[in-house]
């Protein structure tokens, strides 16, 4: 190599990569740009609009966007205080019981969603109380489609939490005590302040799989336009019976999602990457 | 607002048991080597670690007591804390971190902020009231921390190594600022700080701690002048040497022996020897002095304008000396010499 190039190199601090990485590195962008590409070659773009407007289709992002949002709601209502038991409890089986709590991550969500039914089904475990005692059956119903994506997107939301809560200095905390701020206070006005990038990041990874949430909600849910019928389902269903409009829902679903990643990259994502808050 | 503290508890390895009173308005310094347990002191003072046995009281009122089952939370003690590296609230403004501690007490929003500013103002940052800790220099976030720590009328302030983490050239001032502030402090504070000077200028009475244990308490010139430890005779520059006494004669654990002055006290003692008193010859010396030994150099050090020499042999010491003497001397580490010390310069005390 040349000094000159040598220099250039060393200037703009840039790495040339090995040609084999470099074409196998393309490969992948492509993998993931061409099924985009298909989708948007194949799109019906004369009957968009007639689509996107349609009662169904209407029906389908709405019932979307209230589930994967109540689906959010909830795992930070319930995913925060379970996040701070994790980092910050002493007690024996912790590991144990964050892998219980995570385990829907990994697990293939129909197995989610017949594990869902095993418990809440009407003959299920606690299921079968609800019914016979408050007389409420909760699969096949919109709550059944929230629950299954809470259960599948609240694990996202723990994890990225408690990471933080455990960066986090204990110090300042006992520092608020010092000046007579009670637990719950230190809280609300310290620790949670702290966390707030990784809150944040935490909430938009639970609602994005929330929103793709097709194999718990299917099982446990069913696919009922109107009541359970949210867009992945809608899209997997009209792929059977009207492919164009399976492509136009698949479109709405990705440029919803890539809005939400882009536009929220530099406000949670990005905010995770540093330390959170100026703590040392 | 008096303070009487028997602390006794363990972190890791340390054990630490240190008993500490203190009158309203004196400012007591906690004095030691890192890892001596000062820190888990203050957390104990603080309320933030319990404690194993022992009490705690301020004001006559019970803040700890194991035996009794009582332990008063840190929320609920009357305790000011300024940390090391003074833990401000990031997110929050200067005024909103010194409003802090009166808003979690439930004052309302407008009268926090006006006590915060006024404090502020005190301690001569009203400009940079709005300002984020992460704008404000090392002296700046210090004198945050104090506000912040004072706002709320403690009866006993905790300081723990408050001036450590500025740099030499703010200290000064720094610490000046903090004389003025605690002179005009009613309670109780204790300093915990590694620093003899730090000490010396803000503090009435030094205890020094060592592994977890009150190894030496007095005055500061008490103190210094009596060293009871191989860390108080470094901190104050001095040798310090263990032996008995007998008839003027030191007999030391090492095995050399020091000729004194008669009136030396007889059995165990300490002996403290300033190292401008030991003089360095290359021949051995003829004359007046009454100890002279054989000595190997085993380092040479320089001060400034001063060369400090340790010296290896029956009575190991470092003894200081002059750029020019060492000029004259001519010894690098590993030369042969001799040292001699009049009978009159080693301070004997009963150890």
């Amino acid at each position: 190599m040349s000094r000159r190039r040598a220099e250039a190199r060393r200037r703009t601090g840039h790495e040339r990569l090995p040609a084999p990485a470099l074409v196998l590195a393309l490969v992948a962008v492509a993998f993931f740009a061409l099924p985009f590409a298909g989708l948007l070659w194949r799109a019906p773009w004369s009957e968009a609009w007639s689509i996107l407007t349609s009662v169904a289709v209407r029906d389908a992002l709405r019932l979307s966007l209230v589930c994967s949002l109540s689906a959010t709601a909830l795992s930070l209502g319930f995913g925060v205080p379970l996040a701070w038991l994790l980092a910050r409890g002493r007690f024996p089986g912790r590991g144990l019981i964050r892998a219980l709590c995570t385990l829907s991550m990994v697990l293939p969500p129909v197995v989610g969603g017949v594990a869902l039914f095993a418990a809440l089904g009407r003959r299920g475990l606690v299921g079968r109380w609800l019914y016979e005692w408050f007389d409420v059956t909760i699969p096949f119903s919109t709550p059944a489609v929230v629950i299954a994506e809470t259960f599948v997107a609240m694990p996202f939301l723990v994890l990225t939490v408690e990471a933080a809560l455990r960066g986090l200095d204990g110090r300042v905390e006992d520092a608020a005590r010092t000046l007579g701020a009670s637990r719950g206070y230190v809280f609300r006005r310290v620790t949670l302040p702290a966390i707030r990038p990784a809150l944040g990041a935490g909430a938009v990874l639970a609602w994005a799989r929330a929103l793709g949430e097709f194999g718990a909600t299917i099982t446990f849910a069913g696919n009922f336009p109107g009541t359970t019928q949210t867009l992945p389902l809608a899209v997997y269903l009209s792929l059977e019976t009207d492919p164009p409009e399976a492509i136009v829902l698949s479109l709405v679903l990705i440029a919803v999602s890539f809005a939400v990643l882009v536009g929220l990259r530099d406000r949670w994502l990005g905010g995770a990457r540093h330390a959170p808050a100026g703590l040392p | 607002m008096s303070l009487d503290a028997a602390v006794a508890l363990r972190r890791g390895t340390l054990s630490l048991e240190v008993a500490l009173d203190a009158e309203p308005g004196e400012v007591v310094a906690v004095l030691g080597p890192n890892g001596a347990g000062k820190t888990s002191l203050l957390r104990a003072l603080a309320g933030l670690d319990a404690l194993e046995t022992g009490h705690l009281r301020l004001d006559g009122v019970v803040l700890d007591d194991p035996a009794a089952g009582v332990f008063v939370p840190p929320e609920r003690r009357r305790v000011g804390v300024v940390f090391q590296d003074y833990l401000l609230f990031t997110h929050l403004s200067a005024r909103d971190n010194v409003a802090f501690g009166l808003r979690a007490r439930g004052l309302g929003r407008h009268e926090a902020a006006r006590r915060a500013e006024a404090w502020l103002d005190r301690v001569g940052l009203a400009d940079h009231a709005g300002h984020r800790p992460r704008a404000l220099s090392g002296g700046q976030a210090q004198r945050v921390a104090l506000a912040r720590a004072l706002v709320t009328e403690p009866h006993l302030l905790l300081l723990d190594e408050p001036l450590a983490a500025l740099d030499a050239g703010t200290r000064g001032a720094v610490r000046r600022d903090l004389r003025r502030h605690l002179d005009g402090f009613a309670g109780v504070t204790v300093l915990v700080t590694h620093d003899p000077i730090d000490a010396h200028a803000l503090a009435d009475r030094v205890v020094v701690v060592e592994q977890g244990r009150v190894v030496q308490a007095g005055t500061l010139t008490e103190v210094t002048a009596h060293p009871r430890s191989r860390y108080v005779a470094e901190l104050v520059g001095v040798n310090l040497l263990a032996g008995r006494a007998a008839a003027g004669t030191v007999t030391l654990d090492g095995g050399g022996i020091l000729t004194v002055t008669d009136d030396a006290p007889d059995g165990p003692v300490l002996v403290a020897l300033r190292p401008s008193a030991v003089a360095v010859h290359r021949e051995r010396p003829s004359g007046s002095p009454r100890n002279v030994w054989a000595v190997v150099v085993t380092d040479v050090d320089r001060h400034a304008d001063r060369i400090r020499l340790r010296l290896d042999g029956p009575v190991p010491v470092v003894a200081e000396i002059t750029t020019a003497a060492l000029a004259e001397l001519g010894v690098q580490p590993g030369d042969a010499a001799w040292a001699s010390v009049k009978a009159t310069e080693p301070t004997v005390y009963t150890a």
